[in-house]
């Protein structure tokens, strides 16, 4: 029916393919920080310009690179949503639904301060962490949704 | 739903209540209800007694295809980036140009045409790998065919002259760097990261391409150098 919302499996659906994108981003930037001698594949101007990041001091911490941060937290996500999917309500005594909308708001707020390191310090974009960010961002959304309608749902 | 009957009563009871039925109901019988159940009726039990999980909908299941055919078309345009300027490939006519000189003289590449073959560097004196190869090949490689060859860089940002005058001291790059102010020589050679290469021929032919630092290094560049040399 044109109109009907999507359902909560849907959703939790669409965050797994989500996070899946989101694994596949961050892997890729991972192995370009460790693989590439030179050029970077997502590079569109000097601006839009994935190997002026990778290339800056805040492109690895401790020479793991900062892209594992997004395997990790990804990784993260899409666990939450397939043991939502299985029906597993609860972890111990903590919601999946809750654990899902933390960790979308701890990785949300991780992309925006790299956002911000590349734009005001870096001085270069790179579209595809951009890309990472904007995946975090719909998932959040989508957690919030999800959240929002059990706690409204009827008992 | 599937039903079996009590092993010791007959009733019939739904497959995954039987074991308990027979535990409250006849807890003195010394019957085994497992060893009564078959492995397919086993996973029947494991499948009700498991949570159900939400409901995926048709049309969730097309939302979603329809999404995911959007976020991979945005990654591999990002990535594989089509719009991306088409530089000369092996073969074809270097673009001619005309640059100012980061020392205030002028080059202009066809004036080598006939003359000698041109090793030509597109390159950022703020890149770390056009530092590495200033560093590590490219004066080796100069001092070994600048009798045959023509080296010319072209630095590809707005950058102050000085400041290239102070790289090519600081790495003894003594050959000329033209200075790409507009980006007019970067975009003609479709030139997207930095360092980017082209060897090219006496006759003006881009003989060999490489775009980053080749996996040869300094092999790779008198490879090529020594095809166009002879």
């Amino acid at each position: 029916m044109a109109g009907e919302r999507l359902s909560r499996g849907d959703l939790l659906l669409l965050v797994a393919v989500l996070a899946v994108f989101g694994i596949a981003v961050s892997g890729y930037l991972a192995w370009q920080w460790y693989a590439s001698e030179s050029a970077s594949w997502c590079d569109l101007s000097s601006y839009l310009n994935c190997t002026k990041v990778r290339d800056s001091p805040w492109a690895a911490v401790a020479g793991i690179p900062t892209a594992f941060v997004g395997v990790g937290g990804f990784g993260i996500l899409l666990a939450f949503a397939m043991l939502a999917l299985r029906g597993t309500e609860r972890i111990g005594q903590w919601s999946v639904d809750g654990g899902l909308l933390a960790f979308a708001i701890v990785g949300a707020l991780t992309g925006l301060g790299l956002t911000f390191v590349e734009i005001f310090v870096i001085q270069a974009i790179c579209i595809l962490c951009v890309i990472g960010f904007a995946l975090d961002l719909g998932i959040l959304g989508i957690a919030w949704t999800l959240s929002g309608s059990v706690r409204t749902s009827p008992a | 739903m599937v039903m079996k009957k009590c092993p010791v009563c007959g009733v019939s009871v739904k497959l995954e209540n039987l074991e308990r039925h027979v535990k409250n109901q006849h807890p003195r019988a010394a019957v085994d209800v497992r060893s009564a159940i078959s492995a397919e009726e086993a996973r029947e039990i494991e499948a009700a007694k498991r949570p159900a999980g939400p409901v995926i909908t048709a049309k969730g299941t097309r939302t979603i295809a329809i999404v995911a055919v959007g976020v991979a078309a945005i990654i591999l345009i990002a990535i594989f980036n089509p719009f991306r300027g088409v530089g000369p490939s092996v073969g074809q006519m270097a673009p001619d140009f005309t640059l100012t000189t980061s020392s205030g003289g002028s080059i202009t590449l066809s004036s080598y045409r006939g003359a000698a073959p041109v090793f030509l560097e597109f390159m950022d004196i703020n890149c770390i790998y056009c530092i590495q190869e200033a560093e590590n090949t490219l004066p080796a490689l100069y001092s070994a065919y600048s009798a045959s060859a023509q080296f010319i860089s072209v630095e590809i940002k707005n950058v102050a002259a000085s400041e290239v005058e102070s790289f090519r001291s600081r790495y003894g790059t003594t050959w000329p760097y033209g200075m790409d102010t507009t980006g007019a020589t970067s975009r003609a050679y479709g030139v997207d990261v930095t360092p980017y290469f082209f060897i090219i021929d006496r006759n003006g032919i881009v003989s060999a391409v490489f775009r980053g630092v080749p996996s040869g290094g300094y092999a790779a560049y008198a490879n090529a150098l020594n095809a166009v040399s002879g």
